[in-house]
């Protein structure tokens, strides 16, 4: 009962404490104490709203709470986000990171001292670097893929290069590089750029260099008449950046500081591989005004051509792109080019995938002379909200002129053609653009433009708002009495001011946002929410107080807007080149053509075949055609069939017919397909997505091929962990054959999840032990936080990932012992009874929450730490955007083999996984993680095709190209939790994040699945259900469980055929 | 009603069958009846009488769902009545369930038609009874698990927690003791079903000259006219409504299950047909999880007939 009574003794403690307004009479200690626990709270809160965040400044707020006097004062002026910049980058934590100044405050400071520099321009050879660091493979090749002269190849995705830079005159400088993204994991090249050591401003930590994309030829259709959409390949060039902001938040690329004299500038590895032919440090580029360039440009002689005929040029066709996802989509328009007729073919460009800053895409267009000409897009922007949407133009690399940078397109619901024009309006005078004879490159990027500005305000004050929010709720505590007078505009003289000035600067945002758009949009009018709610806590500042939860949702809007503003979806049909008077297609259907084109897309729908995914075979033709099951998305299955029409099929000669099935009505249950399909004899060849209980179910009632019988079958189980693989192992007893049923195709991981700026602020180290965690629990539940760890659910309970498995095998427990084909249940043993008395404990004494959202209270901080999988991996990585850099992942805390357990018994230094004998004091982390599975069924008429399937769809180099192409074309929220482990570390994972669930993966152990072992599960469940909830003695309440389990694993034993010990029928 | 029409069928078949030359006679003289019977007769026949009769043979089978069924006698029954407790603890959980929810939803659906009868916004006000009972169960048990959540910010818990009554949250749903409680409640509260609509339907039936008559001769209040007029005019509705309730009281299952799981922790919410669920899905035993089925099949059974004898309207005015 390891520190139960401590525990305990906090845990009472708290309900006892001096009621706030009881003030007088309560110690000094009861003070403190609850003054932290309320900075801890109120900054916990803070973050909800804050997307970047001040973490740093909660230092500050937990000092003062922890003296007395600085509870009844007011407190002091709001710490300034007042990070160390000085602090040099290899020191810095993750916490420091999110502290940096931002690029704005620091370009203030400069602008106030030092001037742009003009006509500077110094460029030096990459290759001529000073010194390196790492591992990162560098390499000088001259004449690199056409680039004369000398080029810098970083060919491993590590370590750091610098070059010395000598600057002739002190200002600031824009940086250009020369680079070539050297193919890899498909994702986009990623540095952190230092100059002398340093992060100059926070956005330099990510200088993204794009990769080059396009598709890979033409596109081909299927054999029912839809396009199939062509394989994204890159299409790796030497490109030309300028360092600029990779979320878009600047409307120009970044200026840096440079002193006269030697600076060192330095890249540094974040993901993937490029080469560098050249660095040039010169000074900002000056984009001159249209009326300016169209001025220079009939001084040069030029005119404006006429054009009799435009040529359209198809969207859809692209030269090349910068992102794999944005790429041609359908338009069931009934004036589409070409008119989709309800198929599915890729006649348009864009849509909502192409929405993100720095996604840019060119076409190429071909004019007969050199001269002025106009610039028509044919688009759709009907996106809800009213929103302008946001381009920017160049023209053969070049923006042609300041207006081009930020062109914004109204929301209107229809087909539109809008010809490049001032003020994008229907009066506007249409721009001229400059084009030279032959072929030029139009390119279209998306931007921020004007709203770069309100992003950066937004920003600003959301920290400003959390950062009251954290000086009210150190006044109030966080769940105020709303009846008491808390005087909250006394106690915080410039509270309303401070709002006041909120107020404006946010009306601000939302007038300019509708006289640029022309147009109320749903951003203003949300602005305009907060902006009422804000004058409600001006006009009454004594009632401040019952506002709070206001205030906080108030943040939530804002938070929600600095996501939604950056999204700039658009679709594009065609584009042209023109003249003033060239008669242009109409793009926008009338209400006949739309009811004709809806109508047959409606008529077609009844002779289409919809059940199977792309190309569909006739099952008695000559060929081998083999019915694949696939437990996942459409989209999923989608990529599965393009990959096996690209790959598979030509390289085996076997044809696959691509079924999607909703996951859920794989598995078990009255709604398993594959049961009923099964019973019918209908089974497919191959089933893959299948969840992991399932296989050896099957098995034992011959339904799967026996894997085993495989003459490749060890080779292809490599490729897992040995403990993935325990679920499907089983002797079947009838024939006594030691089967293995299926192949693991994902594979999920529990792992620790923590808020960095919390735990820092506690003064909590991320636990390596369970010990540790028993520590940190009292220090987190003394501040009113807590621990998370999933709470027991049906079969959940023995699936390995969480639940009372990890406690099981860390302390060398089992679940089964197995003898000549009888397994009883082994949970009889002390190591279990450890196991199982700390898993009730952490519920029992540790009262952690036996029911908690874990996302969401990650996400408030109210537990700032717990251990989660795969789903709040993901969850975490895409859904919260204000935490990003305030969280990290672990490994899941172990034990430490050799150590005593609280109940006497002695870790034991064995590999749960293979047995063998580790030296003392190793942190044993064994736990499972369930994933899906393949399986090959006994009524398939094709078994060695199927096996041969199963051996590709398995292999690295599938899962690999699978897990890129999901990532790439759905995001990170389709990220692919392959159990191929040479997939999975090519994956585009984040490095770090790959390296901690691979060494959690060296612990993985799977329960293995027996006979009548679903009982297993339930009666643990219910065992825990007596200790947790009913108080029972964990001893007996195993003891229970035990006799339950072993009653049924020896009667479903025996209704196989395998002889059991009938002692195991009896109690005891 | 099944037993009867097979009966009658297979009498006449034989005596044809004896003389064909009354075959004839026999179409001139039922042949149009059994006609106009054939869809009914072919659908029940069907959908109804053949797979009750392949669970009956089913039930004496060994059946692991993949493979062929093999016979193996009376074990099936040996094995549910000597052996299996954890059967009685879903007898037990089914009994207090049927027993409880079965009367009180029964008069809480007559209580309501009654009530609603004579409004105005008979018809939104009806709606809104109804619409919990055809919403799915498993819909709604994802509403109330919010409600009953064992989390912190469950409504429930919060609430009590907000008022003081409690100091941590409390386990609706996996306590032993309020798991039952729980699923009855909200059990009661989808009660409002077809029953209440032959209620309200029953109760329009009855003229109101009837409530006249019973003026003059001398029913003083409304009770009164309950008693004496309205529940002897719609007794085939009560009786309709009455078995209604007993066959949903004992086929209750996907109630318990969504809020409960299956197996719900100690068995607390387990019922005939969860045990019955449990033995043929996952533990693949399907001729047991059949014996199950016949056994609930017969007990709904002999209820019903003994409700049709207590509500029978034969005989009566």
């Amino acid at each position: 009962m390891r520190g139960c009574s401590i525990v305990n003794v906090v845990r009472g403690h708290v309900p006892q404490m001096p009621r706030w307004r009881s003030v007088g009479g309560a110690s000094l200690t009861a003070w403190a104490h609850r003054a932290v626990a309320v900075a801890v709270v109120a900054m916990s809160i803070a973050p909800l709203a804050q997307p970047v965040g001040a973490g740093a400044t909660s230092v500050g707020t937990a000092e003062i709470g922890g003296s007395r006097t600085g509870q009844a004062q007011p407190p002091a002026k709001p710490m300034p986000d007042a990070p160390k910049p000085d602090k040099l980058f290899e020191d810095m934590l993750p916490e420091d990171l999110a502290g940096q100044p931002i690029y704005a405050d620091v370009k203030a400071e400069w602008d106030k001292k030092f001037k742009a520099t003009t006509d500077v321009v110094i460029k030096i050879p990459a290759v001529n670097y000073v010194s390196n660091g790492g591992s990162e493979g560098l390499q000088k090749v001259d004449n690199f893929k056409g680039r004369p002269g000398p080029s810098l190849l970083w060919t491993e995705d590590d370590g750091w290069v610098e070059w010395e830079i000598d600057v002739p005159t002190t200002g600031l400088y824009e940086i250009t590089m020369d680079y070539y993204p050297i193919p890899g994991k498909r994702a986009s090249v990623q540095r952190d750029l230092l100059i002398n050591g340093k992060l100059p401003f926070r956005e330099a930590k990510r200088v993204v260099f794009q990769r080059v994309w396009k598709d890979n030829g033409a596109v081909k259709k299927d054999n029912q008449g839809n396009d199939v959409r062509p394989a994204q390949i890159e299409a790796p060039q030497w490109e030309t950046k300028t360092i600029e902001d990779a979320d878009g938040r600047y409307d120009a690329p970044f200026q840096f500081l440079f002193e006269k004299g030697l600076q060192r500038l330095r890249l540094q590895t974040v993901r993937e591989t490029l080469a560098l032919a050249s660095i040039s440090v010169h000074s900002p580029k000056i984009v001159p005004a249209y009326d300016e360039q169209v001025k220079i440009w009939k001084s040069k002689g030029l005119k404006e051509i006429e054009v009799k005929k435009a040529t359209l040029v198809e969207a859809e066709n692209p030269t090349v792109k910068s992102d794999p996802t944005v790429r041609g989509e359908v338009n069931f328009d009934a004036l589409a080019s070409p008119y989709a007729d309800g198929l599915f073919k890729l006649n348009s460009f864009g849509w909502w995938r192409w929405r993100l800053p720095g996604q840019w895409v060119r076409w190429e267009v071909e004019v007969p002379e050199e001269g002025l000409y106009e610039l028509s897009f044919n688009i759709w922007q009907g996106w809800a909200g009213r929103r302008p949407r946001m381009r920017s133009l160049r023209i053969n690399g070049e923006v042609p002129f300041r207006e081009a940078g930020g062109i914004l397109f109204r929301m209107e619901r229809d087909w539109r053609l809008e010809t490049l024009r001032e003020n994008q309006l229907a009066e506007g005078k249409p721009y001229l653009f400059h084009l030279t004879k032959g072929k030029n490159v139009v390119q279209m990027d998306v931007t921020l433009g004007f709203m770069s500005e309100t992003m950066r305000e937004l920003d600003l004050m959301l920290s400003e708002m959390s950062q009251m929010s954290r000086e009210m709720l150190m006044i109030t505590g966080s769940q105020p009495d709303v009846n008491m007078e808390w005087d909250l505009h006394e106690k915080i003289p410039s509270l309303v001011p401070r709002l006041q000035k909120l107020h404006d600067r946010l009306e601000l945002q939302a007038s300019r946002m509708e006289e640029i758009g022309r147009a109320k949009n749903d951003a203003s009018s949300a602005f305009r929410v907060v902006e009422s709610q804000l004058q409600r806590m001006i006009d009454k500042p004594a009632e401040i107080h019952r506002l709070l939860e206001d205030f906080m949702r108030s943040q939530g809007i804002l938070a929600t807007w600095l996501l939604n503003l950056q999204n700039h979806p658009l679709a594009v049909e065609w584009l042209t080149v023109h003249s003033a008077n060239t008669p242009l297609p109409r793009v926008q259907a009338n209400v006949f053509e739309q009811t004709v084109a809806s109508l047959s897309t409606f008529i077609s729908s009844f002779t289409r075949d919809y059940t199977g995914l792309g190309s569909s075979y006739a099952k008695d033709s000559k060929e081998t055609v083999l019915d694949v099951w696939v437990g996942r998305g459409t989209e999923w299955g989608q990529i599965m069939k393009d990959m096996i029409e690209d790959d598979f099929t030509p390289n085996t000669g076997i044809k696959v017919n691509v079924h999607v099935i909703p996951p859920a009505s794989l598995g078990e249950g009255a709604g398993s397909v594959l049961l009923l399909a099964t019973t019918a004899g209908e089974a497919p060849d191959v089933a893959v997505g299948v969840p992991s209980q399932l296989p050896v179910d099957f098995a034992v009632r011959k339904g799967l091929v026996n894997l085993t019988n495989f003459p490749d079958y060890p080779q292809i189980a490599k490729r897992f962990r040995e403990g993935a693989l325990v679920p499907f192992r089983y002797r079947v007893p009838f024939t006594n054959e030691e089967g293995n049923w299926a192949i693991p195709e994902t594979q999920d991981f529990a792992m620790t999840f923590y808020r960095t700026d919390i735990l820092s602020e506690l003064g909590i180290k991320p636990p390596d032990t369970w010990d540790d965690l028993y520590d940190a629990l009292l220090k987190l539940q003394q501040n009113g936080l807590d621990f998370y760890y999933p709470p027991p659910t049906g079969v959940g309970v023995t699936e390995g990932a969480v639940g009372f498995t990890p406690f099981l095998f860390q302390n060398g427990g089992e679940y089964y012992k197995c003898m000549d084909g009888s397994c009883r249940s082994s949970l009889d043993t002390p190591e279990a009874l450890v196991g199982f008395q700390e898993w009730t404990d952490l519920y029992s004494n540790y009262k952690i929450p036996r029911e908690a959202n874990f996302f969401t209270r990650m996400r408030t901080g109210e537990q700032p730490i717990g251990v989660a999988g795969y789903g709040v991996y993901i969850a975490l990585s895409v859904a919260a955007p204000e935490l990003t850099g305030r969280w990290e992942m672990r490994p899941m805390p172990g034990h430490r083999c050799g150590s005593t357990t609280s109940m006497g018994t002695v870790v034991p230094c064995i590999d749960p996984q293979t047995g063998q004998k580790l030296p003392d004091g190793t942190i044993i982390r064994a736990s499972g993680g369930t994933g899906a599975s393949m399986v090959i069924f006994e009524q398939s008429k094709h078994k060695e095709e199927s096996w041969q399937f199963v051996k590709w769809w398995s292999s690295k180099d599938a899962q690999q190209r699978f897990g890129g192409e999901l990532e790439a074309l759905i995001g990170v929220e389709a990220r692919w939790n392959t159990a191929n482990l040479e997939a999975l570390q090519a994956l585009p994972w984040p490095k770090k994040d790959i390296a901690f669930i691979m060494e959690q993966w060296r612990w993985f152990r799977e329960p293995p699945v027996v006979l009548g072992g679903y009982f297993t599960g339930r009666h643990v469940l219910n065992a825990w259900n007596r200790v947790v909830l009913q108080g029972m003695n964990p001893r007996e309440a195993l003891e229970d469980a035990i006799y339950d389990i072993n009653k049924e694993l020896a009667k479903k034993q025996e209704e196989f055929g395998v002889k059991v010990d009938k002692s195991m029928y009896r109690r005891g | 009603m099944a037993g009867r029409t097979e009966v009658m069928t297979s009498r006449g078949m034989v005596s044809t069958a004896a003389r064909p030359e009354g075959l004839a006679l026999f179409w001139q003289k039922f042949g149009t009846s059994y006609l106009f019977m054939a869809p009914f007769l072919i659908f029940f026949t069907v959908f109804v009488v053949a797979p009750v009769l392949t669970a009956v043979y089913l039930s004496f089978t060994y059946f692991n769902v993949l493979e062929a069924p093999r016979f193996i006698g009376w074990s099936n029954y040996k094995l549910l009545f000597l052996e299996d407790d954890v059967f009685i603890i879903a007898i037990g959980n089914t009994l207090t369930f049927a027993v409880i929810t079965g009367p009180i939803g029964f008069f809480l659906s007559f209580m309501f038609a009654w009530l609603i009868n004579p409004l105005k916004l008979k018809t939104p006000l009806a709606l809104c009874f109804y619409a919990p009972s055809i919403t799915g169960a498993v819909a709604m048990g994802v509403v109330w698990k919010i409600v009953f959540s064992g989390d912190r910010y469950g409504y429930l818990n919060n609430w009590l927690l907000g008022i003081g009554a409690i100091d941590e949250p409390y386990q609706f749903l996996a306590e032993q003791a309020a798991i039952m409680p729980v699923i009855m409640f909200v059990a009661l509260w989808m009660s409002m079903g077809t029953g209440f609509l032959v209620f309200l339907a029953g109760l329009q039936t009855v003229p109101g000259d009837l409530y006249e008559a019973g003026k003059m001769d001398g029913i003083k209040n409304p009770l009164q006219e309950v008693w004496y007029i309205t529940l002897p005019m719609i007794k085939p509705q009560l009786l309709f409504g009455s078995v209604m309730a007993v066959v949903a009281g004992f086929s209750v299952f996907e109630v318990a299950t969504s809020l409960a799981g299956l197996p719900s922790p100690l068995y607390a919410g387990h019922t005939i047909v969860a045990h019955m669920y449990d033995f043929a899905f996952i533990r693949f035993e399907m001729g047991y999880a059949t014996t199950v089925a016949v056994f609930l099949f017969l007990l709904t059974f002999g209820l019903g007939r003994l409700l049709m004898r207590m509500f029978s309207s034969k005989n009566e005015y």
